[in-house]
């Protein structure tokens, strides 16, 4: 909760920057919160908007980011953001006159806030100008101080490269440059003690990075791929030695146990491993996250899983704004389709469609209820099923995977759409279904961030294992969502229908051919299928369409997924 | 409007002529007056008033495309009124099916009997139908007026006789797009209009609606307060936050508020913050009405009488 409250508060500053810059495409370094409260501070956020508005934010930001190697830096930064205060109010003002207002507004908070903040020479320096806006005198009796007050005023006229040279300058005759103290005097004169004291001197603007909430961008990490390759490889590596009774434990450790029973996973096996599929295994599982009692290879697969989910939700977190945009899109999308989902019952009415066994009423009982009229009623009487590829090679997209994933299950959980996701993988001949949410769940689904891939994917089976996931399929709609690159592949090979005796190889077109006819007969049971593609996939979508025909949903970039998917979801809808 | 406001509008005279010889060619009977609508608002544009007139004239239906507050049904009101002709809305939500457009059954005095829908009484009655919001339509309840779009314009009603549609009819539909939310429309009924795509209320034509309906807003509180629609305006297309906020009447009932005597932001907030019911959504709204207006501001503030 104090999470979400954080992200709302900080996406209520970045707002009231975006309003004024009227860039919303800005990423500030700096927002401002009130020192008590930590509520988005009006007019300093409006004041970094403005900056926005009217400087190069590319030279200023090198100015900060040289300050910042200082061990003076807040205070820095807060005397340059007290100049640029001046400078863009000025700039503004003709255009906006609720400024002075807001202005004075914000001087009395600041005399009205609390005292604890007020030491220091950039809150001597913010004093003095508030003091000014209230038209009282600055309070500044020591020249040192005047003087570098005077310096604070920058001229309107002066471009951002004037801007950041002053105020080189300034702090150069203000305080003992950076550059002299660095390596020798700073640490008798302004030690790394002092200079810690100056910055704990809480400025008014907050640096970006004040919580953990905020993300720079990162590099892949050179084992970003867990699972994945690894995976396969020591797959390769142990199918010669493997018992079957090790491989069943093996994929227990890894991905948890049944959530069937052993004879309902007979029962499974006897109706899905067979034709193409057999000799191969289902396992359909809630997943498991921790290593406990996992040796071997099952534990470092469990730890980087681990590991992956804490990457999955930082790569969320960084482009949080992004998605929740999305979510939004998809949900307004939705919504609107939704409404094509009222059914109509017919029931006694004034007008309508005449009912001739009715008449005798209206000639004889005076009741002109004659006719069948329409009562709408709501029931979203489908569901949503969303299949994640979990194989290695989806390996180097998890994070956005995950991402995207997230965004539709939560744009269907805010419309009140039953949905359920899973992701498939296949590995020591088992094709793992690991379900993160069910129909029956309610919450927010962050259990898809678990989403990890390794192994093979037998798209066939695993469309098959959807089927058992959804249940009776004649009870209502469904639509199944494949998030998938198209591309089938596994190690055990595939039954030719035609001769018991021969096999082929589980990839390239025959493994396209077995999943597009898993992909029909599921159609042909009412279910509709939407295949979402990432561009990541390389060459054109010809496979994919061979899968899903029409229904195919290529993702491009984030903000277009939306729009995309919510097309797709909606078409289906009203075409029910 | 009158075509005196046209001609101020700078509308190609052609035009106006042509509006001239459209009233001259078909009289309106006394009894169908009372329908001609009185827009409480103009339409600014001089564009779109050239297309629309045109199109019209030539006997086309039109289509308006925009996204929400710029100014559809406004414009739809504004070219009926400027013929001269009466005017039917029909409101495309979800429910609305060919019955409750051309007509359905009654039964009265033993018998049955055909009460005729909006549209029937428009064709026939040559007035101006107005289809609002026709992308919400459910496709087999638009199928039924394809016959009485394209060249045909005809109904034929099951059972009853087929009505030629009155020469001086026109159908305008409006429909909103490029927002979160909207749908496509099927082409079968997209090929029956021209369209005019309208683009969101721009800072002058919005100023001189403020202007028009409040002539004397200080010049001051009058940027404020368009400035404020526009920026929600960009805050909704970055959906930041829903179009609930985005309501042009909203804004306008507000200001009415204001001269009455309530304060500013309290009047907004009636007008416009207290619309949306999201949880964070008002604080954001807030924070943007806060950037262009003082707090206590109040009615001596922004009027001069």
């Amino acid at each position: 909760m104090a999470k979400r409250k954080y992200d709302y508060k900080r996406r209520r500053a970045l707002n009231i920057v975006w309003d004024v810059s009227g860039d919303y495409r800005c990423d500030p370094d700096f927002l401002s919160f009130t020192p008590e409260h930590h509520e988005p501070n009006l007019y300093l956020n409006a004041i970094i908007g403005l900056t926005y508005k009217y400087y190069d934010m590319k030279l200023l930001k090198q100015l900060f980011d040289e300050l910042a190697t200082s061990s003076m830096a807040d205070l820095f930064s807060d005397l340059l953001w007290l100049g640029m205060e001046g400078v863009v109010y000025q700039k503004e003002l003709p255009h906006r006159p609720v400024l002075a207002y807001l202005r004075r507004q914000q001087a009395l908070n600041y005399f009205n806030g609390p005292l604890s903040i007020r030491h220091g020479v950039a809150q001597e320096m913010q004093a003095a100008r508030w003091h000014e806006v209230l038209g009282e005198k600055p309070k500044l009796f020591d020249p040192w101080a005047k003087g570098l007050y005077q310096g604070l005023t920058f001229d309107p006229n002066w471009t951002t490269q004037q801007i950041c040279d002053h105020f080189r300058a300034l702090t150069k005759k203000y305080f003992v440059s950076r550059f002299l103290v660095r390596e020798s005097l700073e640490k008798v004169i302004i030690g790394k003690n002092l200079g810690k004291f100056l910055s704990f001197l809480v400025p008014q603007f907050k640096k970006l990075n004040e919580s953990d909430l905020n993300f720079q961008v990162r590099k892949r990490d050179a084992d970003d791929v867990i699972a994945g390759k690894e995976a396969h490889d020591g797959l390769m590596a142990l199918l010669t030695g493997e018992t079957a009774v090790k491989n069943y434990q093996y994929i227990v450790t890894c991905f948890g146990s049944s959530i069937y029973s052993s004879s309902q996973m007979l029962d499974i096996e006897r109706t899905y491993c067979t034709g193409p599929h057999e000799g191969c295994h289902l396992h359909f599982t809630r997943g498991r996250l921790g290593s406990k009692g996992a040796t071997g290879e099952a534990s470092r697969w469990l730890v980087n899983a681990a590991k992956q989910r804490a990457r999955n939700l930082n790569y969320y977190k960084e482009n949080s704004e992004a998605y929740r945009k999305s979510i939004a899109r998809l949900v307004a999308q939705l919504r609107t389709a939704l409404q094509q989902t009222y059914m109509k019952l017919p029931v006694p009415a004034k007008t309508g469609e005449l009912v001739p066994s009715l008449i005798w009423r209206g000639l004889y009982l005076d009741d002109e209820r004659v006719f069948y009229g329409k009562e709408m009623q709501y029931t979203p009487d489908f569901t949503v099923d969303i299949m994640l590829d979990g194989s290695a090679s989806r390996g180097e997209y998890q994070r956005v995977i995950a991402a995207q994933a997230y965004v539709i299950a939560e744009a269907l959980r805010q419309c009140g759409i039953p949905y359920q996701i899973y992701s498939f993988c296949t590995i020591r001949g088992y094709t793992v279904m690991t379900v993160y949410q069910t129909y029956r769940e309610k919450k927010k689904s962050l259990s898809v961030f678990n989403y990890c891939t390794t192994g093979w994917n037998r798209d066939g089976l695993a469309l098959r294992g959807a089927r058992q996931l959804m249940g009776d399929l004649s009870s209502s709609k469904k639509i199944l969502m494949m998030l998938t690159d198209a591309s089938p592949n596994d190690d055990r090979p595939l039954r030719d229908s035609g001769n018991i005796l021969r096999t082929h190889e589980y990839k390239d077109a025959r493994a396209i051919a077995d999943t597009a006819a898993e992909a029909a007969s599921l159609r042909r049971d009412g279910v509709r299928i939407i295949g979402l593609i990432n561009d990541e996939i390389s060459g054109g979508l010809a496979e994919a369409e061979k899968i899903f025909g029409k229904d195919l949903v290529r993702v491009k970039k984030i903000d277009k997924m939306a729009e995309g998917v919510g097309k797709a979801l909606c078409h289906q809808i009203s075409t029910f | 409007m009158s075509l005196d406001f046209l001609r101020k509008e700078g509308v190609n005279e052609d035009l106006i002529k042509g509006v001239e010889d459209y009233q001259k060619k078909y009289p309106i009977a006394e009894e169908s007056k009372q329908r001609i609508p009185v827009p409480h608002f103009p339409f600014f544009g001089k564009e779109v008033w050239e297309d629309a007139l045109s199109a019209l004239l030539c006997g086309q239906n039109l289509l308006l495309v925009g996204p929400k507050a710029t100014g559809k049904n406004v414009l739809a009101e504004n070219l009926a009124q400027t013929f001269g002709r009466p005017m039917w809305n029909v409101s495309f939500h979800i429910n609305m099916d060919a019955a409750a457009m051309l007509g359905t059954d009654t039964f009265k005095n033993g018998q049955v009997e055909f009460r005729p829908g909006p549209v029937y009484r428009c064709a026939q009655e040559g007035g101006f139908g107005v289809f609002d919001e026709i992308n919400m339509a459910r496709n087999e309840a638009m199928a039924v007026l394809h016959s009485l779009l394209d060249y045909r314009r005809t109904i034929d009603i099951p059972g009853y006789e087929m009505l030629k549609v009155n020469p001086a009819c026109r159908f305008i539909a409006t429909m909103n797009y490029g927002y979160a939310g909207t749908r496509e429309m099927n082409e079968a009924l997209m090929s029956r209009f021209a369209v005019i795509k309208m683009d969101p209320i721009k800072e002058e034509p919005l100023t001189r609606l403020i202007r028009t309906e409040f002539p004397s807003m200080k010049k001051e509180a009058e940027q404020a307060f368009v400035q404020i629609f526009l920026d929600l305006e960009k805050k909704c297309k970055e959906a930041e936050i829903s179009d609930k906020a985005l309501d042009l009447r909203g804004l306008i009932d507000s200001l009415h508020l204001m001269q009455s005597g309530l304060e500013a932001h309290r009047a907004l907030a009636m007008g416009i913050t207290n619309k949306s019911f999201d949880e964070y959504e008002p604080a954001l709204i807030t924070d943007v009405i806060n950037l262009h207006i003082p707090g206590e501001f109040e009615r001596k503030d922004i009027f001069e009488d």
